[in-house]
């Protein structure tokens, strides 16, 4: 099983990904509407933040629209069966499942259904589709980086 | 309305003298003839803009300018264009940024933003989901662009928003200010940060969530991976540009004998690699960073941790800036460099402008133009950082002797006298960057000479490219002379021809809203006319083929000329320094002089379609190019110079 | 009796890391062809340098993309026929662009 995985100090901050994504989906250039975001702020940061596909929004769903895909393990969304509620979103612990302010239902990364196209076209190679064993080693990295000493305030924050 | 494929399909227009804001309809009939961006913007500055007009009074307008390409996957798409009369020049100013204010200017769901009049008390604009607001700007008064930057983003609650604002300089009214954007981006060159601060407008900020809609999706998508297949194949781009940065050129360059050193002195200077793209790598880059989409990614982020010139980490430096404040002041200490460039940033102050004014103020003191009762007793040394350092926070706030170079050397040396006007290094008063014309290629001498804005070395295009570097751009389709002649040749092989048909090219990126760097190359690694004409028709579903593609660049190259003409600018004013004349005194150019502008300009007028005599484009070109009204108009000015 | 010229050679990245400098001043015998030169530092750089300056190294053939200057002046193809000259500049690069 491959998963999705960031390799943090590649990212340039280009958001290729975001455009490339909201293109396959949409054939429009519009990052409000990608699965993946980019945040870029002051020191130091360039951080893609992708879905984990971690599955804790499929119980929030009361009308059982997310379920995880058993070929590429991906938390996906029936958009048949969304109504767009919205409950949802409060259920992702970093914000990567929202409402698609066009077509309004949920939407999130479904990994391309297994080609992601963010890797495909990520210029720094920030971006990888690893085996689960490997994308776990980078994982418990990425995530010991926040215990670095004198972290950094994110500023400005949202209101 | 039939739908509109790639443009956003609105201006937002913005009377600051009576506050109202309108959003009218993009002009169908301009994006016919002028595709977008700078073309899109010469035309109603042309038809708008009094001929005349004090560019920093009320009359003039700032028009921030998106193309169709811009925020798309076509390279390079993160960028726009500042578009107005120069306070600098009193001539035709586009001033390119990168990072991401084109791109969410368009997702805000505008093309253009026009600003007119004048603001009574400072005001800013707020630019979000098809709507604008004007809002009071008193507390930012003052601010640096850093600081302002963060606090406007507090205050609307979007800290995604791209903020394009000026600094104390543009407040100051320095003739060089720039517009700033996503803090260390810069619309740099010929002073819009000044026209800014005369309409009393201190930023423009923006986001949305509108998307930039394809005609033909498929076949957008496919010509997008053929072009960045063929940029992965540019070899200097993956080994410097990439890499290193556009710093990465100062070896290459001081190798070439091509780096401006001591103001006009020479072209090589013994401690170039103190300031290299190797050295800054190896010091204080902290990692590369990129404009919004764009997979070069050739920006640096730089901090220096501490001593006398720490600096916070920020974007830059770039070629430009480590040349104009180092070799050409004969200087090498890179920390005082990067100091020097974050507060030209800060107060946003255009460091090429910055640096040439500094040196020249180093030339006048070392030949006793300039004294210290002069400087308030500051002695210009040159080499000396702090001296340097001390220049540009003077020039920024317009004090002591930084209120005389703040003015741009052209003014400046009128003012100083004594023959300082023959060592002022500009072209119509745009200070001369760091491409050395007669070390790089005589060609760089011609497009100084005959750029509308000026002694520019990147609008409309690079031509070095063609001469020094032996790059196609793919337009041996198109005329290109090929294979290129001696670097060092002046008239009698093609040159006029080349510069005319690389500032076309050149004009593609500035009409469809792109950056420059994925255009130049070999026609099988970089975005060639070919290569943006496919893009354009697929995202637009306007069909155009490179040739036509071309033609509306030489319409709006024309175009561009005719504002000049109108502002009374000929022949007399395509020039170049008089120290370009003389030979460089040492290194491996040694000798290199210019000695025949007049006949290299002849060459480019005839192959303009323009009069030898006096530069202007015949009413014939004019009527062929579909400017008939274009050309009444020139006609019938009282001024205009007879043939 | 021998004499001896000084050249200085700039070296444009990736040389700047094989060769550890940006450029280095060196000393041949006068007459000596800049093809020479090249080769005298290919010897002194190994491999890497070699693979970066020569297509094929035993026809002398400087590679594709790779520029030779000498004073400034493009003599990548003439290497073989160019003598240096005391106080000469060699330019090592390959062709980029910016500004």
């Amino acid at each position: 099983m491959k998963t999705l995985v960031v390799i943090p100090d590649r990212c340039v901050g280009c958001m290729l990904c975001e455009l490339y994504c909201s293109f396959k989906f949409y054939k429009t250039h519009n990052p409000a509407r990608a699965r993946i975001h980019v945040i870029r702020s002051e020191p130091y940061i360039d951080a893609p933040i992708i879905c984990l596909q971690c599955g804790l929004c499929i119980s929030s769903c009361p009308s059982g629209a997310i379920s995880r895909n058993k070929k590429t393990g991906a938390i996906v969304v029936d958009e048949e069966k969304c109504t767009g509620c919205g409950l949802c979103v409060p259920s992702c612990p970093i914000g990567m499942i929202r409402i698609d302010p066009v077509v309004h239902v949920a939407i999130k990364c479904d990994l391309c259904g297994g080609d992601p196209e963010c890797v495909k076209r990520c210029p720094e190679k920030a971006l990888q589709y690893i085996d689960a064993e490997e994308a776990a080693y980078y994982r418990q990295r990425a995530f010991a980086k926040l215990f670095e000493k004198a972290p950094v305030a994110m500023k400005p924050y949202p209101r | 309305m039939k739908q509109l494929f790639g443009y956003a399909g609105k201006v937002l227009r913005v009377n600051l003298t009576k506050k109202k804001i309108l959003k009218q309809p993009l002009r169908e009939d301009i994006i016919d003839k002028y595709v977008g961006c700078v073309g899109y913007a010469a035309r109603v500055l042309w038809e708008e803009l009094k001929p005349g007009i004090d560019p920093l009074g009320p009359g003039n307008k700032l028009i921030f300018a998106t193309g169709p390409l811009t925020g798309t996957l076509c390279p390079g798409s993160g960028s726009h264009e500042i578009c107005t009369k120069s306070p600098l020049t009193g001539a035709w100013a586009e001033s390119r940024s990168g990072g991401f204010f084109g791109p969410k200017l368009k997702f805000a769901g505008f093309d253009f933003v026009i600003l007119e009049g004048r603001a009574e008390k400072p005001v800013y604009l707020w630019v979000h989901d098809g709507e604008a607001e004007i809002r009071d700007a008193k507390e930012l008064w003052g601010k640096t662009v850093h600081e302002t930057t963060d606090v406007v983003l507090e205050e609307i609650g979007d800290p995604e928003a791209s903020v394009a604002c000026i600094g104390p300089a543009g407040e100051k009214l320095v003739r060089f200010a720039t517009v700033m954007n996503d803090k260390d981006r810069a619309a740099a060159r010929c002073g819009p940060g000044a026209v800014m601060g005369s309409k009393k407008i201190k930023a423009v900020v923006t986001n949305g969530i509108q998307g930039i809609s394809v005609a033909h999706p498929e076949e957008f998508y496919e010509a997008v991976i053929e072009a960045e297949e063929a940029l992965k194949k540019n070899m200097p781009n993956v080994h410097t540009i990439i890499p290193l940065g556009t710093i990465g050129l100062v070896n290459i360059y001081n190798s070439q004998g091509a780096l401006p050193t001591k103001y006009g002195y020479t072209g090589y200077f013994e401690n170039a690699e103190k300031f290299s793209g190797e050295t800054l790598a190896k010091t204080f880059l902290v990692k590369r960073r990129a404009c919004f989409g764009c997979s070069m990614g050739c920006g640096r982020y730089t901090e220096v941790k501490s001593g006398p010139w720490a600096t916070p980490p920020h974007e830059g430096p770039e070629y430009e800036t480590v040349v104009m404040l180092g070799s050409l002041c004969l200087h090498d200490n890179l920390e005082a460099i990067i100091r020097a460039n974050y507060i030209c940033n800060s107060y946003g102050l255009d460091t090429i402008s910055a640096g040439n004014a500094i040196a020249f103020a180093m030339d006048c003191y070392d030949k006793g133009l300039l004294t210290t009762a002069d400087t308030g007793g500051l002695e210009l040394r040159w080499g000396d950082s702090a001296t340097i350092i001390n220049l540009v926070e003077k020039i920024a706030k317009r004090e002591g002797v930084g209120d005389l170079l703040a003015e741009g050397v052209r003014r400046a040396a009128a003012k100083i006298g004594k023959g300082a006007e023959e060592l002022a290094l500009h072209v119509k008063g745009l200070e001369m960057p760091a491409h050395e014309p007669r070390g790089e290629a005589k060609s760089t001498a011609l497009l100084y000479a005959t750029s509308p804005r000026g002694a520019c070395h990147m609008h409309p295009y690079w031509t070095g490219s063609w001469d020094f570097n032996q790059w196609t751009g793919g337009l041996i389709e198109l005329g290109l002379p090929w294979p290129p002649p001696d670097k060092f040749a002046e008239a009698g092989v093609g040159k006029g021809l080349a510069v005319k048909l690389l500032m076309f090219h050149g004009v593609i990126q500035d009409i469809t809203g792109v950056c420059r760097f994925p255009a130049l190359g070999k026609e099988e690694d970089c975005i060639t006319p070919k290569r943006y004409a496919r893009m354009l028709s697929a995202l637009t579903g306007r069909e155009i083929n490179q040739f036509e593609l071309m033609k509306i660049s030489e319409r709006v190259l024309n175009l561009e000329k005719c504002f000049n003409v109108r502002e009374g600018l000929t022949r007399k004013d395509d020039t170049i320094p008089k120290k370009m004349k003389e030979p460089i005194a040492t290194g491996p150019t040694k000798g290199q002089a210019v000695t025949n502008l007049d006949g290299m300009l002849d060459e480019y007028y005839e192959a303009c379609g323009w009069d030898k005599k006096t530069s202007i484009p015949t009413r014939e070109k004019l009527e062929e190019l579909g400017l008939k009204d274009v050309a009444d108009e020139l006609a019938g000015m009282a001024k205009t110079p007879k043939i | 009796m021998v004499t001896l010229v000084k050249v200085t050679v700039h070296y444009g990245h990736p040389l700047t890391e094989i060769t550890g400098k940006a450029r280095e001043d060196v000393v041949v015998n006068k007459g000596s062809t800049v093809l020479f030169l090249l080769k005298t530092l290919a010897t002194k750089y190994g491999d890497a340098f070699k693979d970066h300056v020569f297509s094929d190294y035993a026809k002398n053939q400087v590679k594709e993309g790779t520029i030779i200057s000498l004073n400034a002046k493009y003599i990548s193809n003439e290497t073989e026929n160019i003598k240096v000259e005391d106080n000469d500049f060699i330019g090592i690069f390959r062709a980029v662009g910016g500004g």
